[in-house]
């Protein structure tokens, strides 16, 4: 910035370009503005990505902790555990490391040195139990010890060391600590740069969230500090974050500096001018790009609760322009702005017409931005009068411009807030004071034309009070979907939790019928010829329904993984349910004695079928049968042909609930009540049915057995004529 | 006279084997449970005539098998109790001992329990 250049002719040119923006109809572009509009698209996209990207991780970071932190007795091993089963998934890429931190009173550090010492030798881990020593010395009364980092090669330092002695470290797992949720140590210092690998070795940024003693986030502070007992901390790799998102057709050069907490007070935001921004306080080194005419632009990410600065510049190969884009793009992606470029004016008085073609040129160019850019904003007055709305509004809550200019902002506030969404704007224009703050608001419900809600991140930025006519500061605010964004990280870390749980069950019921196997085998070993063969025979039979139950397991386990990896083929071709029905019968034989097992297929019932699945489907029906209702109580197997051809399986047992009907089919679904804790299985036999059901055309539904069992009715696809007669005649030749 | 036992134990086969491993020393298998609830009630029933010593599985459904013998122990501390599970963890065996339990006995280890020392006399 100029010093020969007054504030009131900077406050003049902003006010300008903002009015004109508001008041002036765009008048054209050049193909300069349009190559610049497609590199900020691509910066945006980058900024998106990234966001997303370090959202993601921060999800999955947090999953990990709530796992650890649930399981009361956590150990290195079973963090080591989860974390293998994470890399496993391919959970944590993106994070160049994951530590294990243990709250340790400092009098208490040698008794825990030699406990951490025998636990790793417990899960195997000799080499790093002989030189964990906690370190370096300190004089605060507690401390934050990494017990274990995954990986450990090339961490090796980071074992045993306390966090706390590092201030800026000890600040972050504080903050941590009485917020309860996940913080990132300060300061990050270049996080990455394409051109210039490994010239400097950045301080890494780690993301520590808390875990407390009580297996849940206490909800007071105090009881925070009181049961606050470790931290899962992760390191993250930005770089590798930035690469994944980089198109490498539109290459971008891209940097991110930590600038401070996201809830404090923005630093100026925006650079002052082109010349300056290349030597930005934020941004101490020349972004390698294109030196003569330079596209960059700033844009800010939100991470564990700090502000990252993200710079963007066109890469090699990327065309360039000599427009003056960028800052002012960065005052309508929510940052605030100090002044437009003012140094090209010269003083105030000789550069009035030059700033009037500045403003007048620049206007055109916001516009275009403003319309293209894919946020939806809308300016509203003091008086809450909404006075401008970009055209994506339509898209986002189902309004036009023209219906909203002149409303009040509350027709987008769902009823319950709209009470008190006047006291909100307010208190941010007071708050805005300067006319510099901006803030962020999460997890925001905005109303559609139609009625329902849309979940949205909100970001404010105060403007001036309208020169031609307002009264009092008016805000901008710029709505994001973020529904979809939502729905994916539940999703993934829905997935997760499956997963979890599916091994666990699974490494539990794999026990039981070995355990039973090598009971018996030793037992008729131990007796020898001492035994009754009516009683060997009782024996052998029961090991042999133990190893049936054992395949079943083993096939559950590779239906969960086929299901995971995106679903069941089948190849229904004709053939006969009845004689399938018997054979499964059949095949279970011993699993089925403890029930009366009917079937009811009197003549052949001609379907369209794959016989490995629809055994899968009716051995799994009639397994759960036997599980879920009394021993000897009658399971009926009925097989109907016709147009509709159908097996029909019905118990005795306590049915299912109606409002459950459809979710048994869910995976990991088993029901609530009495009867489920008496019963075993992984959970996913149900959703197997379901699913193998719909890949051979057919459908399956639950309802009640005349007495109030379960009776599960699978409809198969009939035979076509044209087929039938195709297999009648296949028939014949064979 | 022989010695009563009270097994206790949500799967049949476990039942079976221990009653045959017990029944070929001088045990008498007096009363089965199939949950935590039913090895209470059962105890408590025949608290009077009492049993030798009682065997319990750790997982089971309604209380677990330490549950029922914290409430045991709590009524008579002199009652032998095994704890019997099909995977032993630090944290359960310290929790055990510390209300009183004589042995954990892993189910691997079935086969050899008729001549455990905590059975012994």
């Amino acid at each position: 910035m100029s010093s020969r250049t007054s504030a009131p002719a900077r406050g003049a040119v902003v006010l300008g370009v903002v009015v004109t923006l508001l008041a002036t109809a765009f008048a054209g572009f050049t193909s300069a503005a349009q190559r610049d509009e497609r590199f900020l698209a691509s910066a945006r996209v980058v900024r998106a990505d990234v966001q997303a990207g370090l959202d993601a991780l921060e999800a999955v970071t947090v999953g990990l902790r709530n796992d650890l932190m649930r399981d009361e007795t956590v150990t290195v091993s079973g963090f080591e555990r989860a974390v293998r089963l994470g890399n496993g998934e391919g959970l944590y890429e993106g994070l160049s490391a994951l530590g294990f931190v243990r709250v340790v009173d400092t009098s208490d550090t040698n008794r825990f040195e030699l406990a951490v010492r025998d636990e790793l030798r417990a899960a195997g881990r000799d080499a790093i139990a002989d030189s964990f020593v906690v370190h370096p010395e300190t004089t605060h009364p507690d401390r934050f010890v990494v017990e274990l980092v995954e990986p450990y090669e090339g961490n090796e330092a980071a074992a045993g060391f306390d966090l706390g002695t590092d201030a800026t470290r000890r600040v972050a797992v504080e903050a941590a600590r009485d917020r309860g949720e996940g913080a990132a140590t300060e300061p990050l210092v270049l996080v990455q740069d394409q051109d210039l690998d490994g010239q400097i070795a950045p301080r890494s940024v780690l993301l520590v969230f808390p875990m407390y003693a009580t297996g849940e986030v206490p909800v007071t502070a105090p009881g925070r500090r009181r049961h606050f007992s470790g931290m899962v901390s992760a390191v993250i790799q930005v770089r590798s974050v930035v690469r994944a998102a980089t198109d490498p057709s539109q290459p971008v050069v891209v940097a991110i500096y930590d600038v401070g907490e996201t809830a404090a007070r923005p630093r100026a935001t925006v650079t002052e001018d082109d010349r300056l921004y290349r030597s930005h306080p934020d941004d101490p080194r020349l972004l390698p790009g294109a030196e003569d005419e330079p596209l960059r632009v700033a844009l800010d990410l939100d991470v564990g609760g700090r502000r990252w600065r993200m710079f963007v510049a066109a890469g090699e190969g990327y065309p360039t322009s000599s427009l003056w884009l960028l800052p002012l793009m960065v005052a309508l992606t929510g940052l605030s702005m100090t002044a437009a470029s003012a140094a090209a004016l010269g003083s105030a008085e000789s550069g009035r017409r030059r700033a009037e073609r500045l403003v007048e040129a620049r206007t055109g160019e916001l516009r275009t931005l403003l319309a293209n850019a894919p946020d939806p904003t809308v300016v509203v007055d003091a008086d809450g009068v909404i006075t401008y709305v970009s055209a994506q509004m339509e898209a986002l809550l189902g309004h036009t411009p023209e219906e909203l200019v002149g409303r009040n902002v509350d027709v987008l506030v769902p009823d319950d807030v709209r009470a008190h969404h006047g006291e909100l704007r307010t208190g941010f224009i007071h708050a805005a004071g300067d006319a510099r703050s901006m803030a962020r608001t999460r997890d925001v419900r905005a109303l559609h034309r139609d009625g329902h809600f849309v979940e949205v991140d909100v970001s404010l930025s105060p403007l001036p009070a309208d020169p031609l006519g307002g009264v009092g500061v008016r805000v901008i605010a710029s709505l994001r979907d973020v529904t979809e964004r939502r729905e994916a990280i539940r999703r993934a870390l829905e997935l997760d939790d499956q997963r979890r749980t599916f091994m666990r069950t699974v490494s539990h019921e794999l026990r039981t019928p070995l355990t039973s196997i090598d009971g018996f085998v030793r037992v008729l070993r131990l007796l020898g010829d001492d035994v009754t063969s009516e009683n060997r025979d009782d024996y052998l039979e029961r090991i042999q329904r133990n190893t049936i139950g054992l395949q079943r397991l083993i096939e559950d386990i590779i239906d969960f993984n086929r299901m995971d990896r995106g679903g069941a083929t089948a190849n229904p071709v004709p053939g006969d349910l009845a004689s399938v029905a018997h054979e499964v019968v059949a095949q279970l034989g011993p699993v089925l004695e403890s029930h009366v097992v009917v079937v009811d297929a009197p003549e052949p019932a001609p379907a369209m079928l794959d016989e490995t699945a629809t055994t899968r489907v009716l051995s799994n029906l009639l397994v759960n049968a036997v599980r879920y209702s009394p021993h000897g109580s009658t399971i009926r197997v009925e097989v109907v042909g016709g147009p509709q051809p159908s097996v029909v399986i019905s118990d005795e047992g306590p049915g299912i609930p109606v409002e459950d009907r459809e979710r048994v089919f869910e995976r990991f679904w088993r029901g609530s009540g009495e009867h489920v804790l008496r019963s075993s299985g992984t959970g996913i036999g149900l959703a197997v049915v379901a699913e193998l059901t719909e890949a051979q055309g057919g459908t399956v539904t639950i309802d009640e057995a005349p007495g109030g069992g379960a009776r599960v009715t699978v409809v198969f696809a009939p035979v076509a004529l044209d087929e039938a007669a195709v297999a009648a005649s296949r028939q014949a030749e064979e | 006279m022989s010695k009563r036992i009270l097994v206790a134990d949500d799967t049949e086969d476990m039942r079976v084997l221990l009653r045959i491993v017990l029944g070929r020393a001088a045990f008498t298998i007096a009363a089965e449970a199939t949950n935590g609830t039913e090895a209470w009630a059962v105890w408590e029933a025949e608290r009077d005539e009492g049993f030798y010593a009682v065997i319990l599985d750790q997982r089971m459904p309604g209380l677990t098998g330490l549950e029922v013998a914290r409430r045991i122990l709590a009524e008579r501390p002199e009652q032998r109790v095994i704890l019997f599970s099909a995977h032993l963890d630090e944290a359960l065996r310290a929790e055990a001992e510390a209300i009183g339990v004589d042995a954990i006995v892993d189910k691997d280890e079935l086969i050899g329990l008729a001549s455990h020392p905590a059975l012994a006399a």
